[in-house]
């Protein structure tokens, strides 16, 4: 369908068909056929796992951590993560510091990175929208 | 794939998909390209008619084309007319079964059914954090958290490991209090264009809230038009997208 409408403002218009948000608006909605009638609902095991992943846990802590300290704030001595890494004479601490973090980072999101992007598809939604997409 | 449009021979042992339950009457040209590869089709008994589409009963349901085809087919019949969806998945075989065992006993409940929806479409509208300001907030406004954040930014991960958990989840939780309250007010703003609403649970780090919204057809431009202003008023802190309009998978009459 393309009823994308982009009004020239700030409210985004995604087209319904994008994937992440038809698996979110369909799963497990709709009448359900009573067992009266030859039926079967072929599939639906491919649909129902896990659609909701409830972060509440060390990860999240740590995710949002991450974000807040990856923040680029004033008060930090104007010095924010880029230019550590990109400093060829930071000393061995920072250089060491930056890396870490850097490997922190890409493990902590590296999940986030494959996989679909379509419209604005969510971090906690993407690992179930990827795995349903291997069948 | 070539297919034999219209092959409604009946007495058939077909796997027919269906999408869901429209007025006899519903106008279904123009759905070629939108089903699973086959054409959809009106299967009528007396007021009501199924959407039904071949499908190998072999093959399970699930490609990123079932799935968009279940939805494309239904929201494109919703701006047509009343339109009941039926759960994704749902095959009946043959399409003598779909006329007279799905619905034929149905028929007047489905044709009720269908006057209690017609005029109406669904709306998804989901609220999402520009996460760097919101944050940026935070630190601001609590001073645990910016000297958390000060003390654990020259640390090595290893070394600040339970500080950094004690950040996030300090982080965490003052953004569930914002949500929870913006989330209100995102509702006390938009549920009056609506004729019913409901909130749905949200997950993601950034997740400010989602809605799904029950409009009539003559209301829509109106919850356009609020979702827009607000849109504008929260620029650059709040992220809205409005999906729609769609067929109601939410507010379909239970019985």
């Amino acid at each position: 369908m393309t009823q994308t409408r982009q009004g020239g403002g700030q409210l985004d218009r995604p087209s319904p068909s994008g994937l992440a948000d038809v698996i979110e608006v369909i799963l497990d909605k709709g009448l359900v056929i009573d067992a009266y009638v030859r039926v079967s609902l072929v599939g639906i095991e491919l649909l129902t796992i896990d659609a909701r992943i409830v972060i509440a846990s060390v990860d999240t802590y740590l995710r949002f951590a991450e974000a807040t300290n990856r923040l680029d704030l004033y008060e930090k001595n104007g010095k924010d993560l880029p230019e550590l890494v990109e400093g060829m004479t930071e000393s061995g601490a920072k250089g060491k510091t930056s890396g870490v973090l850097g490997a922190a980072k890409d493990a902590l999101t590296g999940s986030d990175d494959d996989g679909e992007h379509s419209n604005g598809s969510r971090p906690a939604k993407k690992t179930s929208t990827s795995r349903r997409r291997q069948s | 794939m070539t297919m034999t449009p219209t092959e409604s021979a009946g007495g058939t042992n077909e796997a027919c998909y269906v999408y869901g339950i429209v007025p006899a009457d519903a106008p279904v040209e123009g759905l070629e390209g939108a089903g699973m590869g086959e054409p959809v089709r009106l299967v009528v008994n007396g007021q009501v008619g199924a959407l039904v589409e071949v499908v190998d009963p072999d093959r399970p349901l699930g490609r990123r084309r079932d799935l968009v085809a279940h939805s494309t087919v239904l929201n494109t019949m919703a701006e047509r007319g009343p339109v009941l969806p039926l759960r994704f998945g749902s095959v009946v075989q043959g399409e003598d079964a779909v006329r007279h065992e799905l619905l034929g006993p149905q028929v007047e409940h489905f044709a009720s059914l269908l006057d209690q929806v017609r005029g109406g479409v669904q709306f998804t509208l989901r609220a999402r954090y520009v996460l760097d300001t919101v944050l940026a907030e935070i630190v601001e406004a609590e001073p645990e958290v910016a000297e958390l954040r000060r003390r654990t930014a020259d640390l090595p991960e290893e070394a600040s490991h339970y500080e950094r958990i004690r950040l996030g989840e300090l982080v965490a939780q003052a953004v569930d209090v914002r949500r929870r309250a913006e989330e209100q007010q995102l509702l006390d703003r938009l549920a009056p264009h609506a004729q019913d609403h409901l909130v749905r649970e949200v997950s993601g780090m950034d997740d400010l809230a989602e809605f799904a919204f029950l409009v009539d057809a003559e209301q829509q431009g109106e919850l356009e038009r609020a979702a827009e202003v607000l849109a504008e008023e929260l620029d650059g802190r709040v992220r809205l997208s409005l999906v729609g309009p769609m067929a109601l998978y939410d507010f379909v009459p239970e019985h």
